[in-house]
């Protein structure tokens, strides 16, 4: 079968429900399909239990690059990646932008224009500083040892509204208080009539054509509203927001289609590496419940290149983030209630051979290779994290992939010996990514950009992208805010 | 390779990685539950590639021990595994580490265990029932 819209948006989440909801605003008579890869799940069908929410995650959580090196989590379900981010909230750093701006021609990010769509943006999202008084102990320990280092921190923005604090953001919110778009923008948009097909993988897709596979909606799921099998759909329009991982692929998979040629496809991946460090502090705390994250520090960023923000995560991925096995890990994992823990996550440089490609049978494939500034940014940063691990007072501090397990206080003299490049194995432990950009960059010349300032796909007349993807460089922070503004501005200037 | 064999390869190197499982057939029960559920949601792909890293695990028991895995005692077998987290081939590692990650999740997620790391489990349901 075949349907007709203006445009069709492939992705739900933070680039495809904002482009939607932009799109309405302009014209509210616009017929606009959306199609998303996850099921239609709400906040019904959250239950904040780590086994059962694994399944709003591709591939259960864990998309493993070619060398397995590093784990990537992106959502798949209905918000995408929004369902189940923490809602940290983070404007593009000056620096980032004047970097595109000069090197890649995006002009359009004038202050004016970005401080006016994110005061707009942030202002619908709720986005706030929680009080202090709502801290956790392990938010209180982060700061306790970053002052007693003279580390200064900041106090991370939220969007959240009436949060119950039940602790795991990442495994959905049941109560509906984090304003992703599964909250915000998809119920605006729907009740404008903008259709949402989920459980929908999209093949490929042709000037004016979208080519998909509808599968079974899992049970519990809103069931579909296209049968199974293949459809092809067709709009004036079409927006690809499926992601870093995803919207590269489709365009990889449509080449042949769209006779495009551009060797950038899917390449100057970055991944924001991170690492979640856990530290045992000397008696118990309040730490799995309340607010996961209300602290970071960037004093390292602009000179090493890394943050560290709070976080703590549920026991499974706990246990997997602490390194060995066997009955000293279940030893340390009878401390989980005693544990701290530090995300570190390290600024990597956009590299051409870092890419997207094509598996045998068509699916993404990420290549990453960790390189030489981003190990050397990730040492000092565990380096720094276990020193704060320790001057917030506890007594053992589990670098991930460590042969030095675990390091004590009497290590901390002579942190420089004991965590170093050798002593880390990334097979062994690989690092995790949460924040996937590029691929698709945007920029003013095609000879290194794959859209021009409009989200236009080079070489294409109605084929646009509005996620991460367009991202020409890391922007350095968690990223939704940044990527809002680029699908808020390919939305606003698309031409029908 | 059966859905049988599969799994008892898994409990195999799973008693390993958290030895809580090992003779605690009510806690393998859960675990395989678990297990099954995670995998039952992955690619099918990485499904093919775990199943190919069980049998690997296998025929490499066969090469270095002249004996299958299951043959091998408890402490034999934790030698074996810890010696496959050196082994040279980064695939074996990253395989096994993988394999480790989703053993670790499967286990964690079993209630019985929350009580033994202090983990009261979430409170979703209260506050379903005081909305």
């Amino acid at each position: 079968m075949h349907r007709e819209y203006d445009v069709i948006i492939v992705g739900s989440g933070v680039g495809g429900g904002t482009a939607a909801d932009y799109l309405t605003r302009k014209n509210p008579e616009i017929k606009i399909a959306i199609i998303e890869s996850g099921p239609f799940y709400t906040k019904k069908n959250f239950n904040q239990v780590e086994i059962d929410m694994t399944a709003l995650y591709f591939n259960r959580g864990a998309i493993l690059s070619k060398n397995l090196e590093i784990g990537i989590a992106a959502g798949n379900t209905l918000g995408g990646s929004s369902s189940v981010y923490t809602g940290v909230s983070f404007r593009p750093p000056e620096t980032v932008l004047d970097n595109w701006r000069n090197e890649f021609h995006l002009d359009f990010l004038s202050d004016q224009y970005v401080n006016s769509s994110l005061d707009e943006i942030e202002k619908e999202l709720s986005v706030h500083e929680l009080p202090e008084s709502w801290d956790n102990d392990n938010n209180k320990l982060f700061k306790k040892g970053a002052e007693a280092l003279d580390i200064p921190v900041k106090r991370l923005k939220i969007n959240t509204k009436d949060c119950q604090q039940q602790g795991f953001c990442n495994l959905g919110c049941t109560t509906g208080a984090k304003q992703g778009i599964l909250e915000v923008q998809l119920p605006k948009v729907m009740a404008h009539g903008v259709d949402v097909i989920c459980n929908a993988y999209v093949e490929s897709v042709e000037e004016h054509w979208v080519h998909i596979i509808v599968s079974k909606a899992p049970e519990g799921s809103r069931p579909n509203r296209l049968a199974e099998g293949e459809h092809q759909l067709h709009a004036e329009k079409i927006i690809l927001a499926a992601g870093a991982l995803n919207t590269p692929a489709i365009l990889l998979r449509s080449a042949h289609r769209l006779k495009l040629r551009n060797q950038n496809i899917g390449r100057y991946l970055t991944l924001h590496p991170a690492f979640n460090v856990n530290g045992i502090y000397k008696e118990k705390v309040n730490n799995y419940r309340g607010f996961p994250k209300t602290y970071y520090t960037d004093y390292f960023s602009d000179t090493e290149g890394f943050y560290l923000e709070t976080s703590f995560y549920f026991p499974g991925v706990t246990a997997k983030n602490i390194p060995g096995f066997g009955k000293s890990h279940s030893e340390i994992m009878k401390d989980y209630h005693k544990m701290m823990s530090i995300l570190v996550l390290v600024h990597d440089k956009a590299r051409h051979h870092n890419r997207i490609s094509l598996d045998n049978n068509r699916g993404s494939v990420v290549n990453y290779t960790i390189d030489r500034q981003t190990k050397s940014a990730l040492i000092t940063a565990l380096r720094e994290a276990s020193r704060l691990f320790f001057a917030a007072g506890c007594t053992k501090v589990l670098i991930p992939g460590s042969n030095k397990f675990p390091l004590l206080p009497t290590h901390s003299a002579k942190l420089e010996k004991h965590i170093t490049r050798k002593n880390l194995n990334f097979a062994r432990n690989p690092l995790s990514s949460a924040h996937p950009q590029g691929g698709a960059r945007m920029g003013g010349d095609r000879i290194y950009s794959v859209c021009d300032q409009y989200g236009a796909v080079y070489g294409t007349n109605s084929i646009y992208v509005a996620d991460a993807s367009l991202f020409p460089t890391s922007a350095k922070v968690n990223p939704y805010e940044t990527v809002m503004l680029l699908s808020k501005w390919v939305a606003e200037n698309l031409s029908l | 390779m059966s859905e049988a064999i599969f799994k008892t390869r898994v409990l195999l190197f799973a008693g390993v990685i958290v030895p809580e499982l090992e003779n605690n057939q009510d806690l393998q029960r859960a675990f395989i539950q678990n297990f099954s559920k995670l995998i039952k949601g992955i690619q099918p792909e990485s499904h093919d590639k775990l199943r190919l890293l069980t049998r690997a695990v296998h025929y490499l028991s066969l090469f270095y021990n002249q004996r299958s895995l299951s043959s091998l005692s408890y402490g034999q077998r934790t030698i074996f595994i810890e010696k496959l987290f050196r082994f040279r081939s980064s695939k074996i590692v990253g395989g096994i580490t993988a394999l480790r990650s989703l053993v670790f999740i499967a286990y964690y997620g079993i209630p019985e265990v929350w009580k033994e790391i202090d983990y009261e489990g979430p409170i979703v349901s209260k506050l379903k029932t005081n909305a």
